[in-house]
């Protein structure tokens, strides 16, 4: 394709665009409306994703050593549990440290603790773990318990459980629902394409009459295909921001009316309307093109 | 040179459309092919235009057996002819002059020979005034020579034309034939498959004569028999 025919290609597709004005409206509404539907989907899952990590990243295990672990059998027990797979931080918790922090939690009543300090102090050193995912709590707790001078693990293991199920069926489902929806973009976009092509099968007839080759006939429709979805993109995405523009303002009233909940923290703006720009516009794209090629290919055959 | 070698087309119902047809054109030449309506006229272009393919028989071309062509060399073969139809086949949302520009636009014409070739064209078929009306904008005949326009810009060295009086009236259809007239003058072949007695008659030109498919009559300087 040389240069000069590239011209005529952008310049004949962007005029049937503006020839076609009817037709061109249904596609690119057909791409609006589906892009729409699918970019909500994606900001939906893609703020669930962030809360299910969240929720994952707060799972931690606590190993309680027994009384007279050395200072150099707490290191190599602390080097050994940091070159597990699945950790990432581990915090070493002394018996006064863990006295303070129970008597803070008391508040008032904290003297009641008074008298446990020094030698007293019944309660023991231990790790605070904090793991990546909770399919690492089973085997990280089982690794755990086999080192010398640990004397007691304390972890949930149903909250670990439900945490990952909870995590894997919002994954699953939002991925099932942005399968289900690309593949109805695609087909709802097609067939919108394929009725403009349809209605021009006339002209492509006569161009092929007068001895244009497949791709003369199919460049413009190629370019057609990348604008109608492009601009269905850019609406989409637009309507896209504007629904989460007034999610984030919803948000933040119910946050101030029934105080801050970490759950409800959304997605900054610019971290949703970006990435969904070059989702939409890259399927808007591609979806243009594939119906493009599809339908003008059925009418080239004379 | 076109030369047809026991052509048949038969369609999938069974029957010959064209059977066993012999002939040859030379370059330069003016030829009706007339019959009835079935006789297989339009058979016969759509053949040329390698629109179908023969059911028997060799079809040359300039020498070349299009019959056994690839299709992708389809449309450069398209491009060594023009051809109008009976309902003009203009492209509907283009001016006049784009859709005489279009033709060349296809063969990759620079725009310099393109603003250069289509007036000359758009001049030589008497439509300089009307290059920039839509087609719906303009009569039967002055849309037709929209159609010669297209179909010479290219200098094609053979001219087809299906029925290009069909829907033009008799004044008008004499205009047209003038115009196809001054194109086979150039030392451009023509080939116009017709019903039109009168200008057979008038044209005094070599005739092929169909009837239900089998070639009845091939003649220089004939007149159109109907009784045939």
């Amino acid at each position: 394709m040389s240069f000069r025919s590239l011209g005529f290609y952008i310049r004949s597709g962007l005029q049937n665009i503006l020839r076609n004005r009817v037709m061109s409206l249904a596609s690119i509404t057909a791409i609006m409306v589906a892009l729409f539907v699918l970019g909500l989907v994606l900001v939906i899952a893609a703020n669930l994703d962030v809360m299910v990590e969240g929720m994952e990243s707060k799972m931690e295990i606590t190993i309680y050593l027994r009384d007279g672990t050395t200072h150099s059998q707490r290191l190599i027990i602390e080097n050994s549990i940091k070159s597990w797979e699945g950790v990432y931080d581990i915090v070493f918790v002394s018996k006064q440290e863990a006295l303070t922090k129970w008597k803070a939690e008391l508040g008032d009543k904290g003297r009641l603790l008074e008298g446990y300090s020094g030698a007293n102090n019944p309660l023991p050193d231990s790790f605070i773990v904090k793991i990546q995912k909770p399919e690492y709590v089973e085997a990280i707790v089982e690794q755990a318990s086999a080192l010398p001078a640990v004397e007691d693990i304390n972890y949930s293991s149903q909250v670990a459980e439900f945490i990952g199920g909870f995590a894997k069926g919002i994954r699953i489902f939002g991925a099932l629902i942005v399968t289900v929806l690309a593949v109805v973009a695609v087909v709802v976009i097609s067939n919108t394409v394929r009725l403009t092509v349809y209605s021009r099968r006339r002209e492509i007839n006569i161009m092929k009459y007068i001895g244009a080759t497949d791709w003369f006939i199919r460049w413009p429709f190629i370019i057609e295909g990348i604008v109608l979805g492009m601009i269905g993109a850019l609406l989409s995405t637009s309507l896209v921001a504007g629904a989460y523009k007034f999610l984030i303002d919803r948000s933040g009233y119910i946050n101030v009316k029934w105080g801050y909940l970490g759950i409800f923290e959304l997605l900054p703006m610019n971290e949703v309307v970006f990435p969904i720009l070059t989702i939409s516009l890259a399927v808007g794209a591609c979806v243009g093109i594939t119906a493009s090629c599809i339908s003008v290919g059925k009418h080239l055959k004379v | 040179m076109i030369e047809f070698k026991n052509v048949s087309k038969m369609y999938v119902n069974g029957v010959y459309a064209l059977y066993n047809v012999n002939f040859r054109i030379n370059n330069g030449e003016f030829v009706f092919i007339v019959g009835a309506s079935g006789a297989g006229k339009t058979t016969l272009v759509k053949l040329l235009l390698k629109e179908i393919e023969p059911t028997s028989g060799s079809i040359f071309v300039d020498g070349i057996d299009i019959t056994t062509m690839k299709r992708r060399d389809i449309p450069y073969y398209r491009r060594k002819m023009g051809v109008v139809f009976q309902d003009f086949r203009l492209l509907p949302d283009k001016t006049a002059y784009e859709n005489v520009a279009f033709a060349m636009e296809i063969v990759g014409a620079s725009g310099k020979e393109i603003r250069r070739q289509v007036p000359a064209a758009l001049g030589l078929v008497g439509l300089g005034s009307k290059a920039h009306d839509y087609p719906h904008q303009l009569s039967g005949g002055e849309q037709q020579r929209v159609a010669l326009a297209r179909a010479l810009v290219n200098n094609p060295s053979i001219l087809i034309a299906d029925e290009p009086t069909g829907n033009l009236d008799p004044a008008t259809s004499m205009d047209i034939m003038r115009i196809i007239s001054m194109i086979n003058r150039r030392g451009t072949t023509v080939i116009m498959a017709t019903h039109a007695k009168s200008i057979v008659n008038a044209m005094r030109k070599r005739v092929i004569q169909f009837s239900k498919g089998i070639m009845v009559r091939d003649q220089q300087e004939g007149g159109y028999f109907d009784e045939l």
